[in-house]
């Protein structure tokens, strides 16, 4: 094993002895871990909430509180679309609107299957893998979501994070309806803790530049490196003892296990001066359990913190294609204390999101309200890349393609609808146009695909190689 | 051979209702439909009514089978020659192998043994278990974090929240679904932090870290301490003794500690936590000849088997010990261990923790001090009737009597206990058992109530392990409730009357409309909530089962079908084999288990009979 000890290595060792500096202070400067003038990678970010849209347009007879009425790119803001206008980014976001998937079994990314029955869990892969459903399996097999194939398709390295922490109302995993990115029907688990994913990934940032090491760094680093080494050391040796099929799952923990080795071997990348580590976001938003009915352990400020970091990520080069995901499906997070939603006024005491959803006593509005929640850390993510910039000077929005899609469209009063759905996309890589298209009776994985095309990725998404023109 | 039919709930044939309920494994007369294969197996190798189990002498000396010296490598690997060729000679196939009952009825690695006498709390293993041909298949199994908590709480006296870093388990209803697991980076790097954060909590806390390393340097390079501690900590851990060429690649960590004995500790400890062995339960065992992918555990991985199902974490000295005297590989001996864990405080809590993930109250859907409680009366009643008083598991559904406190007493009207909780009788509130409680009263509640539609679903799915799966294409929404709306539940429930809906609904809703006078706390009602003009008379109907009104009818019931405790095999099955989806084999090894107990029986017992089987004492790979 090499005893060399990069700068950074050094500083990584200090794992949490972090400056706390706000998060926000250390995103500012527009140098990042690419070398000057060197092109930078394409970024993929796949957007989930578990929220159904609650209305349809004005055009179709709804209250208009979520889809715009006009299409192109001066589009109406609607009350679920504020947060692009708080955020200032409604010239970075479009939409697709009018989309739907087909309840038939031979149709591309069908859902053969009942509704409501699990249906929170059915149409979350299907819009994420562009595959189809049945029987009540809500993760199919072999299928790959698109995080992850643009990740195979351009050799970038994932990120996957959920805002919610736990299910509430007595779940615990959640299952499919937690986890938004799977390669070949196998689940990709998301880090829920901001803390953690600060301790993991960006404690070792460096803190800048004339900031002297710390003594005792050198041997920390070295320390951690032996461990490291003595226990993929292990796991290699004991891959070469077990069957066939135990060895396969050792052998992803192993790789994951060299990746880790690996990022703490690195060497400094050139001009990383300024990819400085955040302050330490401090302890978790505490909360309540997955025992609550109706659940909040702040994901309002979870969040802000992750969306943070997803941009300072993106700045250092740590990963390319991250699944974000805002919500569960069915979204048992309190309306009253996420989204400010006076219950009390519909005789409540609170509500949940999903139940809001519902409910016929609560407006077109209010359910636009908290969907306009779901998408803030959308708009204010997309807020952050325009402002970060590349070695080159180009702004990281421009490199980066986004989605974001919902649990649920709209139908008369039916919130387990699979019409009237949308796709939000951002980002200009590849020339995307973001703007309102209509595209009725469109999949929804025909605009992921578009924005999966626009950073260069090849592959379909699943039973999809078409996109949303105009996009 | 023939077996007589249990007595069996009569599914409906009416409507739509075939189409959406499955009965797996079993049909209405109690077999397995599409486990006939491995019934015929399963009789070959003489599972129920087989010949009586033979005590086998011993090959060897019988002693430290575990152990891994040379000389008993020496006269392992001699035995298992003996035994291949006796296999070439005498079992020209895997059928007439199997024939002769040697996979089912006694060890298989060449290391027969002489079988102890049974222990009283164990008693004798009896005839008729499931043979080794019915192991489960398995694979890697990560530990879940409940019992990566409980182990560290036990091997470095630490109490950590492992779930406030690392991804939770999925509940299927159980959280040890291996086939459910995901690695991931949010799972490895994590891990590190951790690992590193516990260690360093260790190194501060003096008390704590000299019982972890068991014995106090005279120096700096006091070798043959830090070597006394990688040896026991490490066999610990890794639920095994190190082999001599880790225990040297774990002590080289003294030196990259740069002279630092405790720097070398807390290498080891956070490399151990962060060990593929540790994290993951890794069976590798004995082929067993002629049977491809069949292999016989070793001694350790049995007492780790037998630990995290008994306790929830795993081994301690005091298992592995045994383990090393060869005091784990007979079936009695695995019996007479497995009585000896259940009698132990983790014991209990590991029987509490099988019926809280069974029946979904590990985390009641209530704000968490009442959740709380719920979950304390629950928790006590399974206590008392299973492990204190030994009664038969069913009698969780006779209770006369219940645990409260003054919050659940306030909630069923009952006497306040004060500043204790307390056993009260139930009085003359028409409580009974277990169904009565308001931990299980709030399964399933939504939109601020109960649904009829959800507790249905619960007591087929959960308590008889019947499969509801609706036609496709059916597009029924729930009825929620509108401004304006003045209909009762009951009405606005008759949207499932249509017929593409009934089917199915006929199934839940009825059973959940029995449950009806009780609210989602398990308050008694009798008008819909908010709604005094909306009478809630409580009929429920068991499809095929009658009529009742109430928790305790229904759980009469329950009992009078039969399923309730097949079920009960069935669960445990998949929390004994980390896997819910059961196979052919599984079915057939539980169906074994279930004849062994037609009617009421102890849990414990039941415990007892699927450890000290064969299948238990084997696994399956996956190919």
């Amino acid at each position: 094993m090499s005893q060399h000890l990069s700068r950074r290595n050094v500083i990584r060792g200090l794992g949490g002895i972090a400056i706390t500096l706000p998060i926000l202070e250390s995103l500012t400067s527009s140098r990042t871990a690419h070398a000057a003038g060197e092109v930078p990678k394409k970024r993929f970010v796949s957007c989930f909430a578990g929220n159904s849209m609650g209305d349809i347009a004005k055009v179709d007879g709804g209250g208009g509180f979520v889809q715009p009425s006009t299409v192109g790119e001066k589009y109406e803001i609607t009350t679920a679309l504020k947060p692009l206008e708080t955020h200032g980014v409604q010239s970075l976001v479009g939409m697709v609107t009018g989309l739907a998937i087909s309840r038939s079994a031979g149709d591309p990314g069908s859902i053969n299957a009942p509704a409501p029955n699990n249906f929170h869990g059915y149409t979350l892969p299907t819009q994420l893998a562009g595959c189809r459903l049945s029987g009540s399996e809500s993760a199919p097999n072999t299928a790959t979501t698109c995080d992850q194939t643009v990740a195979q398709d351009l050799k970038l390295r994932t990120l996957n994070i959920r805002v919610q922490p736990v299910e509430y109302r007595g779940g615990d995993g959640g299952g499919g309806r937690g986890r938004i990115s799977f390669a070949k029907g196998k689940f990709v688990d998301p880090y829920v803790s901001p803390r953690t994913l600060f301790q993991s990934l960006f404690a070792g940032l460096p803190v800048g530049a004339n900031v002297a090491v710390a003594p005792g760094a050198a041997a920390a680093v070295a320390t951690r490196r032996s461990i490291l080494d003595l226990v993929d050391g292990r796991t290699k040796r004991l891959m070469g003892k077990v069957s066939a099929a135990d060895r396969q799952t050792l052998d992803q923990h192993y790789t994951l296990l060299r990746q880790l080795e690996q990022d703490v071997s690195g060497v400094d990348p050139v001009g990383s001066l300024a990819c400085k580590r955040p302050g330490d976001p401090g302890a978790d938003p505490g909360g309540d359990g997955s025992g609550a009915s109706i659940g909040y352990s702040g994901e309002t400020e979870r969040a802000k913190v992750m969306v943070d970091l997803i941009a300072l990520g993106f700045a250092c080069d740590l990963f390319q294609s991250v699944a974000f995901q805002v919500t569960f499906s069915q979204v048992f997070v309190s309306a009253k204390r996420a989204v400010g939603i006076d219950t009390s006024k519909y005789g409540d005491e609170d509500r949940d999101i999903h139940e809001i959803g519902h409910q016929g006593k609560y407006p077109a509005e209010v359910r636009a309200q908290t969907l306009a929640w779901a998408i803030d850390p959308f708009a204010r993510l997309v807020a952050k890349l325009r402002d970060t910039k590349d070695p080159d000077g180009t702004r990281v929005i421009d490199s980066t393609a986004l989605t974001m899609c919902f649990e649920g469209g709209w139908e008369g009063d039916e919130a387990h609808s699979v019409k009237n759905m949308m796709v939000l996309y951002g980002g200009t890589a590849g020339g995307l146009k973001p703007k309102h298209v209509r595209a009725v009776g469109r999949h929804p994985a025909e605009v992921i695909h578009a924005a999966m095309k626009a950073v260069g990725s090849t592959s379909p998404l699943g039973d999809f190689s078409s996109t949303i023109e105009g996009m | 051979m023939r077996r007589k039919p249990s007595r069996g709930f009569d599914p409906p044939h009416e409507g739509g209702i075939t189409q959406c309920i499955s009965r797996a494994p079993q049909t209405r007369f109690g077999f397995f439909r599409e486990d006939a294969a491995a019934l015929r197996q399963a009789d070959i190798v003489g599972i129920p009514g087989a010949a009586p189990r033979r005590r086998r002498r011993a090959l060897g000396t019988g002693a430290a089978r575990g152990a891994s010296t040379p000389l008993r490598r020496t006269e392992d690997r001699m035995n298992r020659s003996l035994v291949k060729v006796l296999s070439a000679l005498l079992l020209p196939s895997a059928a007439a192998f199997a024939a002769c009952g040697v996979p089912g009825e006694s060890s298989t690695d060449g290391n027969s043994a002489i079988d102890d006498p049974p222990s009283a709390a164990a008693g004798p293993v009896p005839d008729g278990l499931p043979g080794a041909l019915l192991a489960s298949r398995s694979g890697v199994r990560r530990m879940t974090l409940h019992e990566l908590e409980s182990t560290i709480a036990r091997h470095l006296f630490e109490t950590v929240s492992a779930k406030e870093m690392l991804p939770a388990d999925i509940r299927s209803p159980f959280d040890n679904d291996y086939t459910t697991q995901a690695i991931s980076d949010a799972l490895v790097r994590p891990l590190e932090v951790l690992s590193e954060q516990i260690s360093s909590r260790l190194m501060k806390d003096v008390v704590r870290r000299d019982k972890v390393v068991g014995c106090v340097p005279n120096g700096v390079d006091d070798a043959k301490c830090f070597e006394s501690f990688v040896t026991h900590f490490g066999r610990l851990m890794l639920r095994r003794p190190l082999e001599a060429e880790e225990v040297t690649s774990y002590v080289g960590a003294q030196a990259k500690a740069n002279g630092d004995f405790y720097g070398g500790v807390d290498i080891v400890v956070r490399a151990m936590l962060q060990d593929p062995e540790f994290l993951y339960r890794i069976e590798v065992g004995t082929p067993v000849p002629g049977q491809p992918a069949l292999v016989r555990l070793s001694d350790f991985e049995i007492a780790s088997r037998l630990s995290f199902l008994m306790l929830g974490r795993g081994p301690d000295d005091a298992l592995l010990d045994q383990a090393a005297a060869g005091k784990l590989h007979a079936p009695q001996q695995v019996r007479n261990a497995a009585a000896d864990l259940l009698a132990l405080p983790g014991g209990k809590a590991q029987v509490q923790r099988f019926f809280q993930l069974w029946m979904n109250y590990e985390n009641p859907t209530q704000e968490k001090k009442l959740a709380d409680a719920m979950r304390a009366e629950t928790d006590a009643l399974v206590g008392k009737v299973v492990i204190d008083d030994k009664r038969p598991w069913q009698d969780l559904f006779r209770s006369t009597e219940t645990f409260v406190d003054d919050s659940m007493a306030t909630i069923y009207g009952l006497p306040l206990p004060g500043s204790q909780a307390t056993w009260v009788s139930y009085g003359a509130t028409g409580r009974k058992g277990i169904l009565s409680h308001g931990s299980l009263l709030a399964v399933g509640a939504k939109f601020g109530d109960t649904s009829p539609t959800q507790r249905g679903i619960w007591v087929r799915k959960q308590l008889l392990c019947q499969t509801i799966t609706p036609p496709p294409g059916v597009p029924v929404t729930l009825p929620p409730l509108k401004e304006g709306d003045k209909a009762c539940k009951k009405e606005r429930y008759k949207v499932h009357a249509a017929p593409a809906c009934v089917g199915c609904h006929a199934l839940s809703d009825a059973v959940g409309f029995g449950l009806e006078q009780y609210d989602d706390k398990g308050k008694f009602r009798t008008t819909d909530n908010g709604r005094p003009d909306c009478l809630v008379d409580g009929e429920g109907e068991f499809k095929g089962g009658g009529t009742f009104n109430g928790p305790a009818a229904l759980g009469d019931l329950l009992l009078k079908t039969g399923e309730l405790s097949t079920c009960a095999v069935t669960q445990m099955q998949r929390f004994v084999g980390g896997r819910t989806l059961l196979d052919a084999d599984d079915n057939a090894s539980a169906k074994a288990i279930s004849a062994l107990q037609p009617g009421d029986f102890k849990l414990t017992d039941m415990v007892l009979n699927f450890v000290s089987s064969e299948s238990f004492l084997h696994r399956k790979s996956i190919p």
